[in-house]
């Protein structure tokens, strides 16, 4: 089982980076083969509007460091999403990167991504659980479009962490991390 | 008057950026000073989350093609955004531009009165250009309302135009181009109470 995160905070050590952490150690005890990207460690742009993707090419025409990302993608079997909440919204990264899977779609909006695979999307606030779970909502159908199953779409939301390290003492989204783990590689 | 506008879309010629040049064009004619910024020609990031703003420095410390920007809008009287609606919000490069706009608060973060380094009394304006029709993304100008309230934006005002397909679609619309020219009228006969300390 081939398994893609995908951190997207500035801070490598900060909550949301740290449910992924807990998350893979899962998918590390049944020998799932893990590849991680930093976002904020690559240099790349959101989408140009360029359209070649609906016209040209059944690729993003742009190349930069998201270009072997989004061909990770096509490859794995579940996509790990980590993102801070800033702004009510996804960090900008994130936002570039969601930008550019409109690659994965044709002229006529069917995905061009392999059916079956599994989404898990962390996202990490200061703020309490009742704000921002549209953050994600808004993306939700995105997601599916893109081929994701409605069993297969996983969303962990840590509120109330503000501190970097806050979420190490919420015992109840560490557990979500490690169920969920458990339901997405049984 | 000081109007500096930001761009967020990668298309120059697209539907956001017409309607911001027609609320330009009528804005020079009444006299207005205006600087503009592409955001898709700089190179810049959105917020490391370093905190230096909020922990002994007075401006976001990343030296990159923004920080220009950000200057700028701490002398401007009006402030134009206009992106397209990509996905559910603004597109990414306007996002990463809002996000350093984090450094405009101080310590205490906001809302309260001094918790801002802008002078206040300045205006936004708003626009965006969305494929979707107008039920859809109508949270994305209340959320930029309220952040940019928090920084002294006493007054912000929207421009938004729906259904558009492609680029060049806007043409379809003459009326929200209208209704930027008007906008640009109203805003440029207001009083500017800014005070930017010089």
């Amino acid at each position: 089982m081939k398994v893609i995160c995908l951190l997207g905070s500035p801070r490598l050590h900060g909550n949301s980076a740290t449910i992924a952490r807990l998350f893979l150690d899962t998918a590390q005890k049944i020998g799932a083969e893990i590849q991680t990207f930093v976002l904020h460690q690559l240099d790349y742009r959101g989408c140009t509007s360029c359209n070649a993707c609906k016209n040209q090419l059944d690729r993003c025409q742009v190349k930069d460091d998201l270009t072997p990302v989004l061909e990770a993608i096509y490859e794995t079997d579940v996509l790990v999403i980590t993102t801070p909440v800033y702004f009510s919204g996804p960090n900008y990264k994130v936002c570039s990167l969601l930008e550019r899977t409109y690659s994965y779609f044709t002229a006529d909006w069917s995905s061009r991504l392999p059916p079956g695979k599994k989404l898990v999307y962390i996202q990490a606030q200061s703020q309490p659980e009742n704000k921002h779970k549209d953050t994600y909502s808004r993306y939700d159908q995105h997601f599916q479009r893109l081929g994701f199953g409605d069993q297969d779409r996983y969303f962990i939301q840590a509120p109330g962490v503000d501190r970097p390290d806050d979420v190490k003492e919420r015992k109840n989204i560490l557990k979500l991390a490690e169920e969920t783990a458990r339901k997405v590689f049984a | 008057m000081n109007i500096v506008c930001v761009y967020g879309s990668p298309i120059p010629t697209g539907n956001s950026a017409t309607i911001a040049n027609a609320f330009l064009e009528t804005a020079r004619e009444s006299g207005a000073n205006i600087k503009t910024f592409e955001l898709y020609t700089l190179k810049f990031s959105g917020c490391k989350a370093c905190m230096a703003c909020k922990t002994g420095k007075e401006a976001c410390i990343i030296d990159d093609d923004l920080t220009r920007v950000l200057a700028a809008i701490t002398k401007t009287d009006v402030l134009v955004l206009a992106a397209p609606i990509y996905g559910a919000d603004v597109n990414a490069a306007m996002k990463a531009f809002v996000e350093r706009t984090h450094s405009f608060l101080g310590p205490g973060y906001g809302p309260l009165p001094g918790d801002s380094r802008l002078a206040p009394g300045k205006k936004m304006v708003l626009v965006i250009a969305q494929g979707g029709t107008e039920d859809m993304q109508e949270d994305v100008y209340p959320k930029y309302k309220k952040f940019f309230g928090c920084y002294g934006f006493t007054e912000s005002f929207l421009i938004r135009a729906c259904d558009l397909l492609i680029s060049g679609d806007i043409r379809k619309k003459p009326e929200i181009l209208q209704q930027a020219r008007n906008l640009a009228r109203e805003i440029c006969r207001m009083p500017m109470p800014v005070d930017h300390g010089e």
